[in-house]
């Protein structure tokens, strides 16, 4: 079930949230808890309930686990062995579900065999909901969290807001707020406060992310025939899709965070405008924030330690130490960035593409200090802009991999965006001309470029000068802060959410859009992850 | 917390960043030092491993929340 199709919005969540509240209103907190983990593998077998089977073996698996961490915790080695039997049980299937194809089809590349594995099926969010468990084992190895309850631990796995794609929670930051019943008593405030933020990001789903994807698609599709693809087309095609997957995925996460403070639970922030960025670092602690967190502690922390550790106590000179504790656990952590978001080359490098990002950033920032110490580049209005732009546009270049469903047509898209010498600049008043009637645009693959392009100037807009949704909200603390650093609230009055009509008449405006656009087949980006 | 503690922990932030500027109360956090972000928090992990002769493993590094939490461990450890 879709968070933006009409049998969730109008029956599945009013039955769900009114049968929760009326539960608790009785006084029977279990029961509502169990009411809730019932509705969250409804929505789940709804696509297929053939998937439920992984998911309902994938939670009790990873309980019993937990309770074994736990009983034995003065037992440090037995206790290791039971984690390194958790966690590898959670990536075999995961490896089994997403990766066996992708491995046995470079196999077969390499080995010149032909293996035929029969076709594997994706469970939906088995990436989100694996990652999440191998956290709550890690943690609870390291005594931070523990579970007795089993009801309480399925609701951690299985809570339908953010099951299919996130965001990412710690068991430690949700399980006190599941078992807080005075917070889950019915308040007008979690209803107003939650379902606008649900509209907003089902608007920014439904009307802005559909909206640009009929100028992105077309583009990445003809490049995967193989059709060449001019320059123009070639950059429109790909500034579409950075604004389709901002404002799916973000969409996505808000009306997460929406429908969980609908039942007075408090989601982690995921996205913090990451397209006012004006660094790559910087984007990556504003971008996907639950994966990235979860990443670095996770993988980076413990990888940088003992490869610091070791580098120092060797006493290796600058560059080897240099090289072993900044390069490689940074290439080793977005490898596994890349590798998470899906089984495909394209993913991997769109990895490592993102780990040398980072690490030409880190050179850059402190070579700049030493060598470059002039007041350009200091914090003045150029320096921002220069550091945005090539922020920006290396992020352009990192999402034709990531949407590409071959490298090779990645690499058409890519060759064309950076073939310079088929840049016409408009250098006379015809030029524009030619524009707008769709000359330079060779393929017609669009019906109009000069609505394209308003798409595109619209949505960057929106991304760059307006403010996120949380900042919007932030008066009402809508979400756990995981971003590093603080979200400030928006500076103009008229743009911070509070209770009263104009925003009410606002927030049903943009509710009634996007219910007359919702289009039956519109999946989020994220799922297939 | 011992005081010579916080000065002690201040000149390895002072070495390890390569700032002389850095000047650490018991409240500072990594959002108030710049340079100090996830890339280079281990270097001053094994820095101080190595002056104060402790072992810091992942989850005493979780626990800290500022400086000061950092220097009541180092105090709690060596004495």
């Amino acid at each position: 079930m879709l968070f933006n199709s009409y049998i969730f919005i109008f029956a599945f969540l009013p039955v769900t949230l009114l049968g929760f509240y009326l539960i608790q209103n009785r006084g029977h907190h279990s029961f509502s808890i169990f009411w809730l983990v019932a509705a969250s593998l409804f929505f789940y077998g709804w696509w297929n309930p053939a998937y439920l089977g992984l998911l309902v073996f994938s939670t009790i698996f990873n309980f019993i686990i937990g309770i074994h961490l736990g009983k034995n915790s003065n037992n440090a080695s037995l206790n290791k062995i039971i984690l390194i039997i958790g966690v590898a049980t959670n990536l075999s299937i995961l490896g089994y579900f997403k990766y066996a194809n992708f491995f046995i089809d470079n196999l077969n590349a390499v080995t010149d065999n032909n293996l035929i594995l029969n076709e594997i099926i994706l469970p939906l969010g088995i990436s989100f909901f694996t990652f999440q468990q191998i956290s709550y084992l890690v943690d609870a190895y390291y005594n931070e969290t523990r579970e007795y309850s089993f009801l309480h631990y399925c609701l951690f796995v299985t809570f339908f807001p953010q099951l299919i794609a996130g965001p990412i929670v710690h068991h430690k930051e949700i399980l006190p707020q599941f078992i807080r019943t005075t917070v889950n008593t019915l308040k007008s405030k979690n209803i107003a406060i939650g379902l606008t933020i649900f509209c907003l990001g089902l608007f920014k789903k439904v009307i802005l992310a559909d909206g640009i994807s009929i100028y992105a698609s077309p583009i990445f599709d003809a490049a995967e025939a193989g059709v060449a693809i001019t320059f123009f087309e070639a950059w429109s095609g790909a500034l579409a899709y950075t604004f389709q997957l901002y404002f799916d995925f973000s969409g996505y996460s808000d009306m997460a965070i929406g429908l969980a403070r609908m039942f007075g639970i408090r989601l982690p922030i995921n996205f913090n405008s990451p397209y006012k960025a004006t660094n790559i670092s910087d984007f990556w602690k504003r971008w996907h924030i639950t994966l990235s967190r979860l990443i670095r502690d996770y993988l980076w922390d413990p990888v940088s330690l003992s490869l610091t550790r070791f580098a120092i106590n060797k006493e290796y000179g600058v560059i080897r130490i240099y090289i072993l504790t900044v390069i490689i656990p940074i290439i080793f952590s977005f490898f596994w960035i890349g590798l998470w978001h899906g089984a495909g080359w394209n993913f991997i490098i769109f990895g490592f593409m993102h780990g040398f990002y980072i690490v030409f950033f880190n050179l850059w920032s402190k070579s700049k200090a030493k060598f470059f110490n002039f007041s350009i580049f200091e914090n003045s209005k150029f320096s921002l802009l220069m550091g945005w732009s090539i922020t920006f546009i290396c992020v352009v270049f990192g999402w034709v991999l990531f949407r590409a469903e071959s490298f090779e047509g990645a690499q058409i898209i890519i060759n064309a965006m950076i073939s310079f010498d088929e840049i016409v600049l408009p250098q006379n008043i015809h030029m524009i001309k030619h524009w707008f009637s769709n000359e330079i645009f060779i393929n017609g693959l669009y019906d109009s470029n000069f609505k394209a392009a308003i798409w595109i100037l619209l949505l960057l807009f929106i991304s760059l000068a307006l403010p996120n949704t949380l900042q919007i909200m932030k008066k009402y603390k809508p979400a756990l802060e995981s971003y590093i650093g603080e979200i400030v609230s928006s500076r103009n009055n008229y743009l911070q959410w509070r209770p009263i009509k104009t925003w009410a008449l606002f927030t049903a405006v943009i509710f009634v859009l996007s219910i007359l656009n919702i289009s039956g087949e519109s999946e989020f980006l994220y799922f297939q992850f | 917390m011992n005081k010579d503690t916080l000065v002690i922990v201040n000149n390895i932030f002072i070495e390890v960043f390569q700032d002389k500027t850095i000047l650490l109360d018991k409240t500072t956090t990594s959002n108030d030092i710049d340079k100090w972000d996830s890339l280079n928090n281990m270097h001053l992990v094994v820095a101080i491993e190595k002056y104060f002769k402790v072992r810091i493993t992942l989850k005493d590094i979780k626990s800290w929340k500022n400086v000061g939490d950092l220097c009541n461990w180092i105090s709690n450890k060596v004495e």
